[in-house]
Formats: C-alpha cells, sequence, structure tokens
C-alpha cells in the first residue's frame, strides 16, 4: 500500500549527507523486487529493474532521500546550540518545532524571543535547546557538525491528504519504491536512484547520472501550490491531480519527454495538472545536463507549506502519480 | 546568404529558452553547406564541424531568445506571464506578442490609460505580475486554445537605421550566430590547420546550460564564446560600455591570457579594431561553462556592442557585425598546434 510505504520511509532519519537510515528502509522494501541495487560513494541508493524489449531504453527515476535540517555550530556555555542550515530551513519555518538527532535525542528550535526587529530575524537568532544546563552536560549528548532535523510527525489531514515533515521528498521515494514494486514485464529498464544532497544541489543524482549514461531523465518530486488564500502562483492545486513540469529555475523539461508524461496520463486515465515554477528546482536540472544532455522531465506532486513541519499532500495525486509511472516505464 | 539576410531571417524565428527545435533547424540548414559534419544534440545545439587535422577549437554562440510563458489564466480570459530568461517588465506595455497556443495567436499586452492613474501609480514601474496578454477572446475560447506553459514570443521588427545600424530584436546572440555563419563562408576559401566546431548553442539565457552539454560532446583543446556587450546610450556608465563600432575582447580571470593575446594579435595582423574590456568575476557568458567543460579549455571571449539589450530593438553597427566574421575566420585559420605548449609563456 502507498500509505503504508510513504509512512514507513517518513520517519527515518535523512538530512542530506547522511541518508542511508532511509536506503536501508528502501532496501529492505525492495528486497526480492528488482535486479540489482547498490550505493555509490556520494550515498545514492541505485536500483534497476530491467525491462522487456530488446531496444530497451534505459531511464533513470530520481527521487531525493535527503531532507533539511539544522547543523550545530557552536556549544554555548549554557548548554545551547548554534546552528546553521541544511538546505533551505527558515527561521520562521522552524521557530518553536521539535527536532531530532540522528540518535533520537530530541531538541527544541527556539528564535530568540528578546530582540529589538523581529521582522529581520536570522538564523543567527536560533538556538536549540536540547534541555542541557551546562556547555559540558551539552557536549555529552551532542558535537559540532551534528545535524537535526524536524521529528517524525504524520498526520491524517482531512478524508484524502496528509502532513508530514521530510514529505519532500519521501512521497517520492515512495512513489519510485513501489514504481519498482509493481512494474512488472515493462519494455524499458528502470534505473531507480533514490538520490541524496538535493537540498544542497541537486549534487546526488549529478553523479548517478553520469554513471548510468541514461537515454531518458525523470524526477519526482513535490511541488509548491498555488490554492490557499492569498496564494495563486503556481497555479497548482492538490487534489486536482499530479502535475507534469514544465520549467523552473533548474531545467525547462525536454519537450519530448514532457509530451511522454501527457500521454502516459491520458493513458492511465490521470488528470493531470501542468507546472510553471518561478523559483526551486530538482533532479531533473541535473540529470539533464549530465555528459552530453539527457532528454529529462519531473513529474510533480502538489504539496502546501514545503519546507515546514506539516508539509501537506494529497493521496489521490500520489495514487494518480503511481499510474502515470507505471505507464511511462512502458511507453517511453 | 548575405550575413544581415541571415540574421533577418533567424531573429524572427522562434526559439525561446529549452524549446529551440525550430530555430535549430534553420542554423542547420544554413550551416551544412559550409562545413564537413553538422549534428543536433540532445539540448538543441547544433554542432558544426569544419575538419582539419590540428586542434579542436570550439566556438559558441548561442541561439535561444528571451520571451514570456503563460502561468495562469484569468477568468476574464487573460493570461499571466512568467519569464524564460531576463524580460524587463518595463518595455513590454504597447508590444504585440504571438501566444504559441494550439495555433500561433496574436495578442497585445496592454497598460492602465495614464488618465485611470492614481498619482501614486505614476511613480512606479511596471511589474510582470500586474501585465496580461489581451487575445480579445472571452475565457471559454481562450481555455480552448491556450495552457500554462504556453510560450510568448515578442515581436520581430527589422528597422534599418542611418549611419550602418540596423535594430531587431535576439541579436543577443543570433548576432553572433550570424558572425558564424559569415566566418564559415570566408573559411572555403581559407586554408586552417584547427579542427573547428562553430556550435550555435541553446539555454544560455536560463543559466548557460547548451554550452556545457555540447562542450563535453566535443571536447575542444580551445574555446571561443562569442556574446553581446553593451554599446554607450545616455546614462549609462561609461566603464559598463563600449563603441559600437568595433568588436570587444574581454578579459579577465574567466578569460585565458595567452588565448586573448593571440586572438589580438590576429586581429592587429589583419587590421580589425578591437576594444578591450574588463570582466572582473564571471562573464555570464557560453565562456565561463567552455572553460571549465570536462578537464578544463582555454577560452577567450569576444563580443559585439549593442543597445539595448533585452529589448525589441537590440541596435547594432553592420560593419561591426561583418568584422566579426572576418577575425573569426582569421583566428580559426591561425590556431596550431604549438599554441598548446605556448598556453603559459
Amino acid at each position: 500500500m502507498l500509505r503504508d510505504t510513504l509512512q514507513t520511509l517518513l520517519n527515518a532519519y535523512g538530512p542530506s549527507g547522511s541518508e542511508h537510515a532511509v536506503a536501508e528502509k528502501v532496501r529492505e522494501l525492495l528486497e526480492g523486487h528488482v535486479d540489482s541495487m547498490k550505493t555509490d560513494a556520494l550515498g545514492n541508493l541505485i536500483v534497476e529493474k530491467f525491462g522487456a524489449d530488446e531496444n530497451a531504453k534505459t531511464i533513470m527515476v530520481s527521487a531525493h532521500m535527503d531532507h533539511i535540517g539544522l547543523v550545530v555550530t557552536n556549544i554555548e556555555e549554557n548548554g545551547f546550540l548554534r546552528v546553521g542550515a541544511v538546505g533551505g530551513i527558515s527561521p520562521e519555518l522552524v521557530r518553536g518545532r521539535k527536532m531530532v538527532f540522528q540518535d533520537g535525542l530530541p531538541g527544541i528550535a527556539v528564535l530568540e524571543p528578546n530582540v529589538k526587529n523581529k521582522a529581520r530575524q536570522d538564523l543567527s537568532d536560533l538556538f536549540v535547546d536540547i534541555g542541557a544546563e551546562t556547555r559540558e552536560e551539552a557536549e555529552k549528548l551532542v558535537s559540532v557538525g551534528d545535524v537535526c532535523v524536524y521529528a517524525p510527525d504524520f498526520t491524517y489531514l482531512g478524508k484524502n491528504r496528509v502532513a508530514s515533515p521530510a514529505m519532500d521528498d519521501r512521497c517520492a521515494c515512495a512513489l519510485l519504491a513501489e514504481l519498482l514494486m509493481y512494474a512488472d514485464n515493462q519494455k524499458n529498464h528502470i534505473v531507480g536512484v533514490f538520490s541524496t544532497q538535493e537540498e544542497v544541489g541537486l549534487r546526488g543524482a549529478g553523479v548517478a547520472a553520469y554513471a548510468i549514461e541514461p537515454d531518458i531523465g525523470l524526477a519526482i518530486d513535490v511541488t509548491a501550490w498555488g490554492d490557499t488564500p492569498e496564494t495563486k502562483l503556481p497555479a497548482v492545486k492538490l487534489g486536482k491531480g499530479p502535475a507534469v513540469k514544465i520549467m523552473d529555475r533548474s531545467m525547462i523539461a525536454t519537450p519530448a519527454v514532457r509530451e511522454k508524461l501527457f500521454e502516459a496520463a491520458q493513458a492511465a486515465g490521470v488528470i493531470v495538472q501542468r507546472e510553471v515554477l518561478a523559483f526551486g528546482g530538482t533532479d531533473g536540472g541535473a540529470i539533464q545536463l549530465s555528459r552530453a544532455g539527457v532528454p529529462t522531465g519531473t513529474l510533480s506532486i502538489p504539496c502546501r507549506y514545503v519546507h515546514s513541519a506539516n508539509e501537506v499532500i494529497d493521496m489521490r495525486d500520489m495514487e494518480g502519480a503511481l499510474k502515470i509511472l507505471l505507464q511511462f516505464v512502458d511507453l517511453a | 546568404m548575405h550575413i544581415e539576410d541571415f540574421l533577418r531571417e533567424i531573429t524572427a524565428i522562434r526559439g525561446l529558452s529549452g524549446d529551440e527545435a525550430l530555430v535549430s533547424a534553420f542554423v542547420k540548414e544554413a550551416f551544412a553547406p559550409l562545413c564537413d559534419e553538422i549534428t543536433v544534440d540532445k539540448m538543441n545545439n547544433v554542432i558544426a564541424r569544419k575538419k582539419g587535422p590540428g586542434p579542436k577549437v570550439m566556438f559558441s554562440a548561442h541561439l535561444d531568445e528571451i520571451g514570456l510563458m503563460v502561468v495562469d489564466i484569468e477568468k476574464d480570459g487573460c493570461l499571466r506571464l512568467g519569464n524564460v530568461g531576463g524580460v524587463d517588465p518595463r518595455i513590454l506595455p504597447g508590444q504585440r506578442v504571438t501566444v504559441y497556443g494550439r495555433e500561433p495567436l496574436l495578442g497585445i499586452i496592454g497598460a492602465k490609460p495614464p488618465h485611470l492613474l492614481t498619482d501614486e501609480d505614476r511613480k512606479k514601474n511596471y511589474l510582470r505580475e500586474d501585465l496580461y496578454v489581451d487575445l480579445g477572446f472571452p475565457y471559454e475560447k481562450v481555455k480552448e486554445l491556450v495552457q500554462i506553459g504556453d510560450q510568448v514570443q515578442l515581436e520581430h521588427r527589422y528597422v534599418e537605421l542611418k549611419n550602418d545600424q540596423a535594430a531587431v530584436k535576439t541579436c543577443d546572440d543570433r548576432a553572433c550566430v550570424a558572425i558564424m555563419y559569415q566566418a564559415l563562408k570566408l573559411l572555403q576559401n581559407i586554408r586552417h590547420e584547427a579542427d573547428l566546431y562553430f556550435v550555435a548553442s541553446s539555454q544560455e539565457e536560463v543559466g548557460c546550460r547548451g554550452v556545457m552539454t555540447a562542450a563535453f560532446g566535443v571536447d575542444p583543446d580551445f574555446g571561443v564564446a562569442l556574446d553581446v556587450c553593451h554599446a554607450a546610450t545616455p546614462g549609462a556608465p561609461g566603464w559598463r560600455t563600449h563603441k559600437l563600432d568595433s568588436l570587444v575582447a574581454s578579459m579577465g580571470p574567466y578569460i585565458h591570457p595567452v588565448l586573448r593575446r593571440k586572438l589580438t594579435e590576429v586581429a592587429k595582423d589583419n587590421n580589425i579594431a578591437l576594444q578591450t574590456a574588463v570582466v572582473p568575476r564571471n562573464t555570464s557568458t557560453d565562456a565561463d561553462e567552455l572553460g571549465r567543460a570536462r578537464a578544463g579549455v582555454p577560452t577567450v571571449l569576444l563580443e559585439l556592442p549593442l543597445k539595448y539589450m533585452h529589448t525589441t530593438v537590440e541596435t547594432f553597427n553592420r560593419n561591426t557585425l561583418k568584422e566579426g566574421g572576418r577575425l573569426l575566420a582569421q583566428f580559426a585559420a591561425a590556431v596550431s598546434a604549438e599554441w598548446e605548449d605556448e598556453l603559459w609563456t
């Protein structure tokens, strides 16, 4: 079940650069369903499922395992932790959140309440309170360089929606895992890449694409939303279907791949949205520019409040996306 | 084809960044009779090879153009706009545009009449969020013909000015593609040792992307990027602008010093005027990515001064264009295998 796969993957700790716990969960899920699994030098989990066709193309499908977090930069005398950003985490979104370190140690992210100019607070005003009373006590629990992430917090929201940290991009990891489980005798070779370090510059997918040399690239990622009171763009709504990316800051989707995604959606009977995003990027940008170029597209899951501790998606969009992916690996 | 006819034709062809297939096809057809091999790669880069036994030289001028994209359709049928590359919203009101929907559609970008503006409004510049394309159709008809992601191209009009000047959209950087075309024509009668690759590159305006994959494919020994720079106009800072009547050879950390010296020597030997520009950091041209392709490529940057960059009246000097062709051809002919040993001399 997509929902169970999703929940399993959401709870794993995996800030950019330390994604191995997520990879381990994926390995467990895929054992016995695929032709090969290996981990590369950057921690990408690369999974093959061979296609049936004599002239099968190699399709690299990428979903990133890493999520954003806070890295400890200094332990203060009174036991508080000063932190820096791992990926695009903002003080305003992280304030007051419960965080968790790799070993399960909890902490609370606090935005300094007693400052003159509240409108201009940045990460230097943020600290993490782990309950330690002195530097010595804190040093026994954490070291400079340790990373904390939003504590797992999976919530059903209404009939079809779920909220959780790390939905970006574990929802795509869940889709890719299910694609690899359920693709059966498909035409093309699927090389699934559970990629690393997307949030710090599409770094894992770039090296994976270099090694794989795919004929076609496809990234699965979340996109922003335009359906809350004061937000109009991108013109993408939750529950109205997955979105086919036209462009973002990292990539203009290769027209031929984009069209194949629309074809796959039609064949699967799934309604899709068209996404033009003025910011952001996905693994697609790195895959497309690998070596002498790879025709590449991105399939997006509409997601509200991206990079907050409550990233909200609609399971109907997820189910639609899985159907499209299963068609795509046959059609392309 | 005369170089200026080439420019007149190519600037009319649709080729927004990321969807350059039509303009690539035009370049392929025009370059094909002048070279030994021609390919279009997966990113729509056109790669024309004129063979020689010597080192590989890659020339690169980008063929993509800036434009707009439909990002939303309002209930009144207005098309809201996003950027493909850096279109300045201040130039948009009063423009005639083509929307590439299910069929090409003429549209206009209007502006609120001055009579209806408040004093406060009058002080403000136009913002892209406030502008829209009006096709004249009601919502239902617009929805039938137009989708989110459809491209919007700015108006093409070739204006011949006095004093050897002309204005047209997309001189950035198709004027430099025209210079490559001219060089290829001249090279039909000039002996060259180098293995020459003329690349009309894609997606420069969204981050010099095409040249990355083209340079990987070509794997050159030397690189020459061609792009446009700013010509002097009233009020523009003098230290950032140049005279319209000759080409510019930039210098700076991204430019290979010895290769640049070779370029200036070729210019001098052939009586071709060359200005100097200093670019203290990245050049924001194909040169940046060409220079760090694979294990690194010694690269120079040659620039054509242009007035009114990123408008529909990009203005150049016709003689500078022709001289550009001559310089490129002479440089191509001068490159020799010994240059590789002289790179840090």
